[in-house]
């Protein structure tokens, strides 16, 4: 497992998603906590072009937290998307296949190293994003809450865990990155749409409702469902990865 | 002793037989040329003795022990040289021979030595340049060092020099030979002039089906009277048009001056020879003429 980790790590280094990711995430914690700071005057000038006047509320650090969660849930996490099948289905797509797994390698560990390697890339990212977040957020509004930012850091790591075990199964099971793209942004919208079924409880656990819990907690401390819904998201996570491991031993690696 | 073996081994792909009932043997320290035609089942065979695909039924059985398809330590003693070696398209020969000696468990502190040993032996060098910008046979050399680099007991390549030009398949063929009777090597090929220089055995595949397995010259000795050379007075066009009229040239092709009577050789010469001699054409020739690898393969597999 250590040489594949290690193997994962170069691959990273060399295709610059070392350095890429990271920085991906400062320019959207930045542009988050600017766009929440500095929306009233955006809005203000647009509307003072029409002849139009409006009052609106001063812009506080709950605006940047709840802006900053959404950006990660919808611009970051599409790219992170897209970013992952492609790390995980190249070595299909490509052909190296045969010869990595012609060496003594399982596949589970094979799929964990992947697995792994982009998550501890992603999380270091988010936090090293989240620490810009903070430093802009305590300049521009004055203050940060730091059992938001855990929450909210929390939450979304246990959504990645679960939405990167999704991409890996669909990159194991389709044969093109396409067919893998679709399959993960179908997974990513059926759960979406779940959560607003409000009157099912259980559903408020499931991982397509953190978003939703985050912002809950954000506005009024709840802590409802949070506690469960991570609880799930790693339980799901873990029978998406043994699923996976199960289908790579059950395909023929190489086909002719 | 063999260190391959495969019992009754089938691959079936939507219903059609890849493999067919495959029963192969391969001695330790021989080098096993696997020869067939394109589409024969030659990397399908490879490929379930590798593991990366699955058998539909039947059993592969390396150094005495039965393989199933999740087992990975006897991986541990196989080089494996595929027909077109892809690899990481960012790292260089280094990076990833490195990755070879830990995925291998090799000494951290024999690496270095191992990659240098390896790269001398196939004629590369420790290089910062990626993999990505090697030529195909550049590659290939690479590919066989990879294969190497944890001297392992058994190397199967699979068509290693198919895709290579004259220059770059001599080298592998000679990297081949400096391997030979230190390795168990098994090679799969369609190129019968590289068999010959290099195999002790042979097993020809057609269809998915063993035909033949033995060594080189017992083949060529069992098929000797099948290829009878008659030489006479006049030429072999003649000779074959003369033999039309008579309904006599079946399994015969015109051969230099003469003709070569070919499939069961021996007595349709026989029947020309009585002939030739009932109407006094005189023969200059009627000799034995040993079966090339070429005409063997053409044979057994029309």
């Amino acid at each position: 497992m250590k040489p594949l980790l290690k193997y994962d790590y170069i691959l990273l280094k060399k295709t610059k998603k070392l350095l890429v990711f990271p920085i991906l995430f400062i320019v959207f914690a930045t542009i988050s906590v600017l766009s929440a700071r500095f929306m009233n005057e955006i809005l203000a000038s647009l509307m003072t072009e029409e002849g139009v006047i409006i009052e609106l509320p001063d812009p506080t650090m709950i605006n940047s937290y709840i802006t900053y969660v959404q950006d990660l849930f919808e611009i970051t996490l599409f790219i992170i998307i897209f970013v992952v099948i492609s790390y995980f289905i190249t070595d299909k797509t490509k052909g190296n296949f045969p010869l990595i797994l012609s060496k003594p390698i399982k596949p589970s560990h094979y799929i964990l190293s992947k697995y792994l390697s982009i998550n501890a890339l992603i999380i270091v990212s988010t936090i090293i994003g989240h620490l810009f977040f903070l430093y802009y957020t305590n300049n521009l509004f004055e203050q940060v809450d730091m059992t938001m930012s855990l929450v909210s850091l929390g939450l979304f790591i246990c959504y990645v865990l679960f939405i990167t075990s999704v991409a890996f199964l669909a990159s194991i099971i389709m044969k093109q990155y396409l067919g893998a793209l679709i399959v993960t942004f179908a997974a990513y919208l059926g759960l979406s749409l779940l959560s607003t079924f409000k009157r099912f409880e259980f559903l408020r656990i499931l991982p397509g409702s953190i978003p939703s819990n985050i912002q809950t907690y954000i506005l009024d401390s709840s802590t409802q469902y949070i506690f469960l819904g991570v609880i799930c998201s790693i339980a799901l996570s873990i029978i998406i990865l043994l699923i996976s491991i199960k289908t790579l031993n059950q395909k023929d690696i190489r086909t002719n | 002793m063999n260190y391959i073996e495969t019992v009754q081994l089938d691959k079936v792909y939507n219903d059609q037989k890849a493999v067919n009932k495959l029963d192969i043997h391969i001695k330790k320290g021989e080098v096993y040329g696997f020869i067939g035609k394109n589409g024969a089942g030659k990397t399908t065979t490879i490929n379930m003795l590798l593991s990366l695909i699955h058998k539909t039924s039947g059993a592969v059985i390396i150094d005495g022990k039965k393989i199933d398809f999740t087992d990975v330590d006897y991986k541990k003693e196989i080089g494996y040289v595929p027909d077109v070696p892809i690899f990481p398209n960012h790292l260089n020969n280094k990076e990833y021979l490195s990755f070879t000696c830990e995925i291998f468990g090799i000494d951290k502190n024999d690496i270095k030595k191992k990659i240098s040993e390896v790269l001398d032996f196939v004629g590369l060098e420790p290089s910062n340049k990626r993999i990505s910008q090697y030529s195909r046979g550049m590659k290939q050399r690479l590919a066989i060092a990879q294969a190497l680099i944890h001297d392992p007991q058994l190397i199967i390549m699979d068509e290693p020099t198919s895709a290579l030009d004259p220059i770059g398949r001599k080298d592998v063929m000679d990297i081949i030979l400096k391997l030979k009777g230190k390795k168990t090597i098994f090679y799969s090929t369609h190129i019968l002039e590289d068999v010959k220089k290099v195999c002790d055995r042979i097993g020809l595949l057609d269809n998915g089906k063993l035909i033949i397995e033995d060594d080189i010259s017992s083949i060529q000795s069992r098929y000797l009277k099948e290829n009878i050379y008659i030489e006479s007075d006049i030429s072999g066009k003649e000779l074959f048009d003369l033999l039309k009229k008579n309904n006599l040239e079946k399994n015969i092709e015109i051969k230099n001056n003469g003709i070569l009577c070919k499939i069961n050789g021996e007595n349709n010469g026989l029947k020309i020879l009585n002939y030739l001699l009932e109407n006094k054409i005189r023969v200059r020739k009627y000799e034995e003429v040993e079966a090339s690898l070429e005409d063997i393969f053409m044979e057994v597999t029309r």
